[in-house]
């Protein structure tokens, strides 16, 4: 049916994990008193000057690698001018005409593959402050502002809402694994504002922006919300026109932002205050940690399944430590331990950066359940107590089963073998399949702390059967 | 160019009025007729920002240090309540 | 000859205290005779009380010690008024120091008070204040010059020893031209603009007023050099000043135009005459051709910086505010009212050149010229040690004589803005006076760096002429 063609494009803002601001030494915190982490610079008092941060621009540069954009030798910064009670200064410092990143790619995967988008530049510059709106007026938190802030934007290269969406995961997965953002959604810390412009044959320029997004899902339902808008408006010859739409969540509708005052022009020229840096080259030679369309190939090829190795991925935590156990095990003698017993736990799965126990304990554990030295519901009380009450595994397992030593099992055996001697005799004129009996025995006695097979070899020498 | 339209264009983006905006505008045109002078020199081979070329910018270390007189910057505004800093509210924000 | 060392030197010798020798300055200051102060610091006497027990005990230490300096009212001190003689900032207490302010008070500077200027330091007559004009010491009919005209007429009129302006396009050196003192317009970059209240942030450097050359070589001393809180300030070279006389001056051509008023040719001839009689340099005409230009140029550059530098004016953290029913009427009532006429054109203008459609035609072009100039300079310096010129066209003017014509009054900067284009250092001083007793001063202008060269040189000629 259809000859309507989709496009959509993205512009991320991405608050970076720095312990001070962009351009003041002011400490990043949302969680301190309203307009307790802010100065003079922050505050765009008369006479001061910015202060660029080292890290935020290493950050920038990381990802910027990390996507495969250019990276110019020299950074310039711009001032985009235009009022607003959030911007103190009345401009913002951030990158124009030369950005930190141009170009570049996201790869996203999709089932079992990977696909890659394209982004078109990647800016740094800093965050305004928070408004809250009360009965005409306008109250200012300037805490937020002056925060490092990551502008990626993207050509309108997406032809459906689901593709955008996990063109997004993937994205944040990749900035969350670079350790730049924590990438918080509802914290505003991975802010999208969407453009999309579904066109019949001919192609209008009637780009719609769509703002107010909090949410995935948000973005989802507002695409398709646009998308059939747009479809119905054109079969019924209704003019669309380049506008800026507020998503409303709870109406589930997007309706035209009453317009701006009055339309901006930004005035764009290079700040005078800064002038330009070489990018240090330590950023660009630094190796970066490994992302996670390495964690997934890597995954599929142990045959983990796409879905499954979607959750994994979700932290950078898990798909190492799930590699790690691949190296000794196969997934399917596995997965059940972490996708159920241990994820049971976990309510944040992408902020997971530990777990009570490193893979080498938690191969012992898999090694001992694999030995029958662990009965399997004893081995769900391990991963719930570990879990629980933060303890090691490897601690629990010693607790539950105290293996007995070498010297120990030969005492109990030889006493088992005084008390069992017509066994022992029916063994020795060849019914070798009584010594399971002694093993039995010799295992009730030590309360079952020893390894079955050890028990064998032990009677076997002491019965010089080998 | 209508001049007089322009002057009222930058005078919205500049949040600045001006009383008569058609004598503005004529003695706006004197100075940018001075200004035109530039249009004699041959520019061709110049680099524009060429004057920043020599300097540097210095990147700070990632360091958290408080300003310790934030009661200085509540001092001076002219309009707040609480911990906040209040003005009114623009209009598309209803 | 050098008023620091002798005022120390009397504190040494126990002749006098700082508190008396504040009280001299001060009572002057305090009559405000020729409007030069806009506040007054009344608490200095008590820094001064700090000093005289240093005194008491012997323990003078510090470049400055208990020196009186007046600061040009668009310099911040923490916890005085800076009003940058405008009505939008008429409350302001500075809530920090200006770097330049943290050096000369770590030297024992006592700061007797701000001083008049034109409003943001736009103007060159000093009519432009909100607190009303200043008045030439040598006639109260004339202008002191501008804008730095209070800080030349707290020195001239023994109010303070020194003084620290701000030079954007002449604005040190016209007013101690026509006040018949020294002031420095040094290298860009060679002292901090921080705290400095911007007017165009590329062109904007701090410099000292003095009635004797010696006197502004130590201020400079204290003043200059790189400052962690201004990307643009520079690591001052550590040159060794060695002069070989006689040098090569060259003296621009259009100093003999008629442009110029025929008493400053009469004058600069007889100067040259001298310098070559004292075999102190060799004189030869230059020319530039980009120096007529040079007005356009530099008001293009200034204004565009300025409309964006003084966007933070807007009625919301800081300063003057008039009410409005919302934000976009509140913002112009503030504007509208706040600033004076000469800053809102200013404004106005700058907002234009860097509005889309004209930023090519005008801001892009200007800082083409602006390399030609540099370069043109850069040229004449392979033939000349120095460069010598009037400051001024003409000799202080009458009060009102240009304030309504603009461009009339921004003519009178000829002499003065190419320096600023450039960055390069320039110095004004006082050679003579007219035939009604105004002061005739001219400027020499050297390369990158080349104070120490205009210290030297000048104490010769200072000696040479008494």
């Amino acid at each position: 049916m259809d000859e309507f063609t989709i496009k959509i494009g993205v512009e991320i803002h991405v608050q970076l994990k720095t312990n001070s601001k962009m351009f003041c030494s002011c400490k990043v915190d949302m969680s301190s008193e309203p307009n307790e982490n802010i100065c003079p610079i922050c505050t765009g008092q008369p006479g001061t000057l910015p202060l660029p941060n080292e890290r935020a621009i290493k950050y920038a540069i990381i990802v910027s690698r990390a996507l495969n954009s250019k990276i110019p030798d020299l950074l310039y910064f711009s001032r985009k001018n235009y009022f607003y009670p959030d911007l103190p200064k009345g401009y913002q410092i951030t990158q124009y005409g030369i950005s930190t990143g141009y170009g570049g790619q996201v790869p996203v995967i999709k089932g079992k593959e990977i696909l890659y988008f394209p982004i078109e530049r990647i800016n740094l510059e800093e965050e305004t402050a928070k408004s809250f709106y009360v009965n005409g007026k306008v109250f200012l938190d300037y805490n937020r502002c002056g925060i490092p802030l990551l502008e990626i934007v993207t050509p309108p290269v997406f032809d459906s809402p689901d593709i955008l969406i996990n063109f997004l995961k993937s994205l944040r997965r990749i900035l969350i694994y670079l350790g730049v953002s924590d990438c918080n959604m509802e914290r505003g810390e991975f802010r999208v504002d969407t453009n999309i412009s579904v066109n019949f044959k001919e192609v209008f320029d009637h780009r719609v922006e769509i703002k107010n997004l909090n949410s995935l899902s948000a973005i989802k339902d507002s695409l398709e919300y646009e998308i059939n808008r747009q479809k119905k408006a054109i079969l019924n010859n209704v003019k669309l026109t380049r506008e800026t739409r507020l998503w409303d969540d709870l109406k589930k509708e997007t309706r035209v932002m009453r317009t701006k005052e009055f339309v901006e022009d930004y005035r764009y020229f290079p700040e005078p205050d800064l002038p330009p840096f070489e990018v240090n080259k330590h950023y660009l030679s630094e190796e970066l940690p490994l992302l996670p369309d390495y964690y997934f190939k890597e995954l599929i090829n142990n045959g983990v399944d796409p879905k499954e190795a979607e959750i994994i991925l979700s932290s950078p935590f898990l798909a190492d430590f799930t590699l790690k156990i691949l190296e000794k095990f196969p997934f399917q003698k596995f997965k059940g331990w972490i996708l159920t017993e241990i994820l049971q736990y976990i309510d944040d799965l992408e902020s997971l950066r530990d777990l009570p126990f490193n893979h080498l304990d938690f191969i012992s554990f898999l090694e001992k359940l694999e030995e029958g030295l662990i009965p399997r519901h004893i081995g769900q009380d391990i991963i719930r107590s570990s879990m629980t009450n933060r303890v090691n595994i490897s601690e629990l397992i010693k607790d539950k089963i105290e293996i007995k030593s070498v010297l120990e099992i030969n005492e109990v055996v030889e006493e088992i073998i005084r008390e069992n001697i017509d066994v022992v005799e029916k063994i020795r004129a060849g019914k070798v399949s009584a010594i399971s009996y002694l093993v039995g025995q010799t295992m009730s006695k030590l309360k079952g702390r020893a390894n079955p097979k050890e028990i064998k070899d032990i009677i076997e020498k002491k019965l010089n059967l080998k | 160019m209508d001049l007089e339209k322009e002057v009222r264009r930058i005078s919205e983006l500049a949040r600045i009025k001006v009383g008569d905006y058609e004598n503005f505008s004529k003695n706006f045109l004197k100075i940018l007729d001075f200004f035109k002078k530039i249009d004699e020199l041959n520019l061709e081979n110049e680099s524009p920002f060429f004057y920043l070329e020599h300097l540097r910018t210095e990147l700070r270390k990632d360091e958290v240090k408080e300003f310790t007189d934030v009661n200085l910057l509540f001092f001076n505004s002219p309009e707040k309540k609480g911990n906040f800093f209040v003005a009114e509210a623009p209009i598309e924000s209803d | 000859m050098s008023l620091i060392r002798k005022i120390i030197s009397n504190y040494k010798e126990g002749n006098n205290f700082p508190s008396e020798v504040l009280n001299n300055f001060f009572s002057k200051a305090k009559e405000n005779k020729f409007n030069s102060f806009i506040t007054l610091n009344e608490k200095v006497f008590d820094d001064a009380d700090i000093l005289d027990r240093k005194v008491r005990e012997k323990k003078i230490e510090g470049r400055l010690f208990g020196i009186p300096i007046s600061v040009k009212d668009n310099i911040l001190v923490k916890n005085l008024r800076t009003t940058c003689a405008s009505k939008i900032l008429e409350n302001y207490i500075a809530p920090y120091d200006a770097t330049v302010i943290e050096r000369i008070k770590r030297e024992g500077a006592l700061i007797v008070g701000k001083t008049n200027l034109d409003e943001f330091a736009m103007g060159s007559s000093n009519e432009y204040s909100y607190f009303g004009p200043a008045f030439n010491p040598f006639d109260k009919e004339r202008v002191p010059g501008g804008s730095s005209g209070g800080s030349a007429i707290s020195v001239a009129n023994d109010e303070a020893v020194l003084s620290l302006g701000s030079d954007t396009g002449g604005s040190v050196r016209l007013p101690a031209s026509f006040c018949g003192v020294y002031g420095l317009k040094p290298t860009y970059g060679a002292v901090s603009r921080y705290g400095l209240i911007a007017f165009a942030s590329s062109l904007d450097q701090i410099g000292p007023f003095s009635k004797y050359v010696e006197d502004l070589e130590i201020i400079f001393d204290v003043i200059k050099g790189k400052d962690e809180k201004d990307n643009t300030s520079v690591k001052y070279p550590d040159l060794k000043v060695e002069i070989g006389y006689p040098l090569k001056i060259g003296v621009l051509k259009e100093s003999f135009s008629d442009k110029v008023e025929d008493e400053i040719k009469e004058k600069l001839d007889e100067f040259i005459l001298f310098l070559e009689k004292e075999n102190v340099a060799k004189i030869k005409e230059f020319e530039m051709e980009s120096f007529e230009y040079a007005i356009a140029v530099y008001y293009i550059i200034a204004c565009a910086e300025a409309s964006s530098n003084l966007a933070r004016y807007d009625g919301i953290l800081y300063g003057f505010k008039k009410k409005g029913e919302n934000l976009l009427s509140m913002y112009e009532n503030t504007r509208t009212h706040g600033f004076g006429e000469e800053v809102k054109r200013r404004i106005l203008f700058g907002t234009f050149v860097l509005k889309s459609g004209y930023y090519e035609e005008y801001y892009l072009k200007a800082q083409k010229a602006r390399t030609k100039i540099l370069r043109e300079f850069l040229k004449n310096f392979e033939k000349f040690d120095l460069l010598l010129m009037p400051v001024s066209p003409t000799l202080p003017f009458k009060i009102k004589e240009k304030v309504e014509d603009p461009l009339k009054m921004y003519l009178s900067d000829i002499f003065t803005v190419s320096v600023n284009l450039a960055g390069l250092p320039a110095i004004a001083f006082p050679y003579t006076f007219s035939k009604n007793n105004l002061p005739i001063g001219f400027q020499f202008i050297g390369k990158f760096f080349d104070e120490y060269l205009f210290f030297s040189l000048l104490k010769k000629i200072e000696s040479l002429l008494n």
